[in-house]
């Protein structure tokens, strides 16, 4: 299963879930990872279980595992 | 043998005499002798409000808005305290459960970049740690993120991208570096 969470300010983040296998779930996923992409998140794939390493996502994948998306940067 | 009227009867034939309709009537009256203070009838509306019940309504709606503004700040604080424990779960799936205590108890997440060292700091600015020196940087996501988010967010961002968040980033407080730095979560 892919899990996508998604930075949000009132609920801490929104846990997404999709089955690689479903095509239809994969199409909606990849919509919601481009809109947010457009409003300026970043995408990151992360390892589950605390595993070290991460990458930055430019495009979506729908084996990724788990992704979190985090709002636009600005320095202070 | 006498004729009784009745109120119809004699307003219509006054106004008859007169040629005037009730409409005229009001706007003579305010013309004619009461003009300085009623001109028309959403001032005189307006001005027995002022005068005699609005203040007893003002008093009413400041009451019920103090009250409304308390149960949204009750509300709020409620919302940001359960979007911050949100995000520390989120940060305790990164980390591990034994790093996330020591967050919990510091507030702070060692971080290491491609270039530099580094010390997020919840609610603070992080710290870029050079050679011998130590420097503030400000960069952060929105800050009506919850401060673990961005504690994340800041992890994902420096091990990633760290050219850019270096670029973004206001430095300040560029200071010697201290012979202890202070204890933070790490991986």
């Amino acid at each position: 299963m892919g899990e996508m969470r998604v930075m949000h300010q009132d609920e801490g983040d929104f846990k997404h879930i999709w089955d690689p296998e479903i095509e239809d779930e994969c199409d909606a996923m990849e919509l919601l990872f481009d809109s947010l992409l457009e409003k300026g998140f970043t995408a990151y794939r992360v390892k589950k279980d605390g595993e070290k390493s991460s990458s930055k996502m430019v495009g979506f994948d729908p084996n990724a595992g788990k992704m979190i998306m985090v709002p636009k940067m600005a320095g202070g | 043998m006498a004729t009784y009227q009745t109120s119809d009867t004699t307003w219509s034939d006054w106004a008859y005499d007169l040629g005037t309709t009730t409409a005229t009537v009001w706007d003579i009256w305010n013309e004619g002798t009461t003009y300085p203070y009623f001109p028309d009838t959403s001032t005189v509306w307006y001005t027995w409000n002022e005068g005699t019940i609005y203040p007893y309504f003002s008093e009413k709606k400041s009451h019920a808005q103090k009250m409304q503004d308390k149960i949204w700040a009750e509300w709020s604080k409620h919302i940001k305290k359960n979007a911050e424990a949100t995000a520390k779960e989120l940060l305790m799936e990164l980390i591990g459960e034994e790093q996330a205590k020591i967050y919990e108890e510091t507030g702070r997440l060692f971080v290491k970049g491609k270039k530099f060292d580094y010390i997020i700091r919840k609610g603070e600015r992080t710290l870029k740690i050079e050679k011998d020196k130590v420097v503030d940087l400000c960069v952060h996501i929105p800050t009506s993120y919850p401060l673990t988010d961005n504690v994340i967010g800041l992890k994902l961002a420096i091990e990633n991208d760290e050219d850019n968040i270096l670029r973004m980033a206001n430095a300040s407080n560029r200071r010697n570096k201290p012979e202890k730095l202070p204890m933070a979560a790490c991986m």
